[in-house]
């Protein structure tokens, strides 16, 4: 046996060789292949940790910048809630006390600002809660159709009594027919502090919202006829690192807080804002809710049918 | 006590100007109350009245009253000035003190305290002296800083960038930075951030 096989050895040498070579190719293939596809393998991990870092780098900054913010409404709670409350407290009581010595403009003069005071407190509280109700991720909100024009009145209805002190007229030129698919509660806390903003920014003359379709969605405008903004007041609110600043001071720098929310909920709502301004002749917020990409997003919830834009 | 003192109360909110308006009219009978809201308007109104009392906040929307104070003092040195803030005194009053003003009433303090306060600054009687053993933390760190720490403070807490800082002082880029680098070294922090959650917790307001 031992012959046989040395000697078939010997005889075919070169068959030998031609299947060591084969197998050497095949082995060498097979390694090739297999370290191919490890590092394929590892390039996609790579680009999979890639995207995981980047999302996770993204939510990093959401959080510093939430804290920030929280930090800020911390010191505007303090600074621009609780003292004039206390003020408005020794104030009233004084105004108890005193009431039968104190000259009746004085009297008049203090009850004006306690009453504008607090309602100036009321605005600030429910823009806060505003912001803090909508910094939770799990947001269950869904979508509804309704009237802008009607909102728009509602929203009048709350500045009301504030225009009236201050000389300033509401227009509502939202046309009538407009119905929007949206968050209703975000598109209604944008259009509170645009009117906000108006009634501080304003001494006197009209604020105009106006609303209409365009054929790739919905514009909507709140006009004034106020102090306006300087470019730069305008790039800073449009700055991704705009941090607020003093909430209500003299409703001069009132702007802050307002744009930080508005800026937050027309993220949410997939629209898009311009400011125009022109210093000492007014502002123009426009607000564009895009009506192509309201209706992809239906697609995906299965809800095509209700699509009403 | 002064006869008739004129009286300037300088503060961004219009209601805490008003409450002490009334308390000195109705506590004291003074009538000369002149309101401003900034610290131009109250250069404006300096200008305006020849006022004796100045009832200053720290904090406004134009600026703060540590900018302002030297000029303040050589343009009207008999002015007589009292500090009331939300701010701690004893983080603020060495800046005013330096200054030579010795009132400094915090915001916090309760109706009773602040009329006697008040009463004592108008009628020239020295401020009653500060408790020692108040309630406030001893380890607060900020109270390491000095007068120029505290102006830089604020802008950074208002989280401007250092050239705006510089811009707005009138200093150069590198000493903001250099003072930048110190209220980090002196308040043990790494960052902007991190200066605010300390902001927070020892009650400094910006």
């Amino acid at each position: 046996m031992f012959s046989y096989f040395n000697y078939s050895l010997f005889k075919s040498w070169g068959f030998i060789s031609f299947v060591s070579i084969v197998l050497y190719i095949i082995a060498y293939n097979a390694f090739k292949y297999l370290v191919r596809k490890l590092l394929k393998r590892q390039k996609i991990f790579k680009l999979l940790l890639q995207r995981k870092t980047i999302e996770i780098q993204r939510k990093n900054e959401t959080l510093e910048k939430n804290n920030l913010i929280q930090t800020r409404l911390i010191s505007i709670i303090s600074h621009d809630l609780i003292s004039p409350l206390k003020f408005i407290h020794i104030t009233a009581k004084t105004l108890l006390e005193r009431n039968e010595h104190m000259p009746p403009e004085l009297y008049q003069e203090m009850l004006t600002e306690v009453s504008n005071s607090s309602k100036e407190l009321e605005l600030l509280s429910t823009n806060i809660l505003n912001w803090i109700k909508y910094q939770h991720e799990n947001r269950r909100l869904e979508k509804e159709e309704f009237d802008l024009h009607e909102m728009v009145n509602q929203l009048f209805l709350i500045f009301q009594g504030l225009a009236r002190q201050k000389n300033v007229n509401f227009v509502n030129e939202v046309h009538q027919e407009v119905v929007l698919y949206q968050f209703m509660e975000p598109v209604k806390i944008v259009l509170y502090n645009l009117i906000l903003n108006a009634i501080n920014f304003t001494e006197r003359g009209n604020i105009t919202i106006t609303g209409g379709h365009t054929h790739k969605g919905i514009l909507v405008k709140v006009k004034d006829e106020g102090l306006g903004m300087s470019e730069e007041q305008i790039n800073n609110i449009m700055s991704e690192h705009f941090i607020v600043s003093s909430a209500t001071v003299d409703n001069r720098k009132g702007n802050g807080l307002g744009y930080l929310i508005i800026k937050d909920m027309l993220k949410f709502v997939d629209a898009r804002f311009v400011i125009k301004s022109i210093k000492h002749g007014g502002t123009v917020v426009s607000i564009f809710f895009p009506t192509f990409e309201v209706r992809s997003n239906q697609l995906q919830h299965g809800k095509l049918e209700t699509a009403v834009l | 006590m002064f006869a008739h003192p004129h009286i300037i109360i300088a503060d961004d909110h219009s209601m805490i100007r008003k409450g002490i308006k009334l308390l000195l009219v109705t506590q004291f009978g003074y009538k000369n109350i002149y309101e401003v809201n900034s610290c131009n308007e109250l250069f404006v109104e300096l200008k305006r009245t020849p006022a004796t009392h100045l009832v200053l906040d720290i904090i406004f929307a134009d600026g703060t009253a540590m900018e302002v104070i030297a000029t303040l003092r050589q343009l009207y040195p008999e002015l007589k000035i009292m500090i009331f803030s939300m701010q701690l005194p004893e983080v603020y009053a060495e800046v005013f003190r330096n200054h030579s003003i010795h009132y400094f009433l915090e915001k916090s303090t309760n109706e009773d305290k602040t009329v006697s306060y008040l009463r004592k600054f108008f009628s020239d009687e020295p401020p009653p002296n500060r408790n020692p053993f108040s309630t406030t933390s001893k380890n607060n760190p900020f109270t390491l800083l000095s007068p120029r720490e505290l102006e830089i403070l604020h802008y950074m807490l208002n989280g401007h960038k250092t050239n705006v800082i510089a811009q707005n002082l009138n200093l150069s880029n590198s000493t903001v930075s250099t003072i930048k680098r110190r209220i980090f070294e002196k308040t043990d922090t790494n960052s902007v951030a991190q200066v605010l959650e300390l902001a927070m917790l020892y009650n400094i307001n910006y």
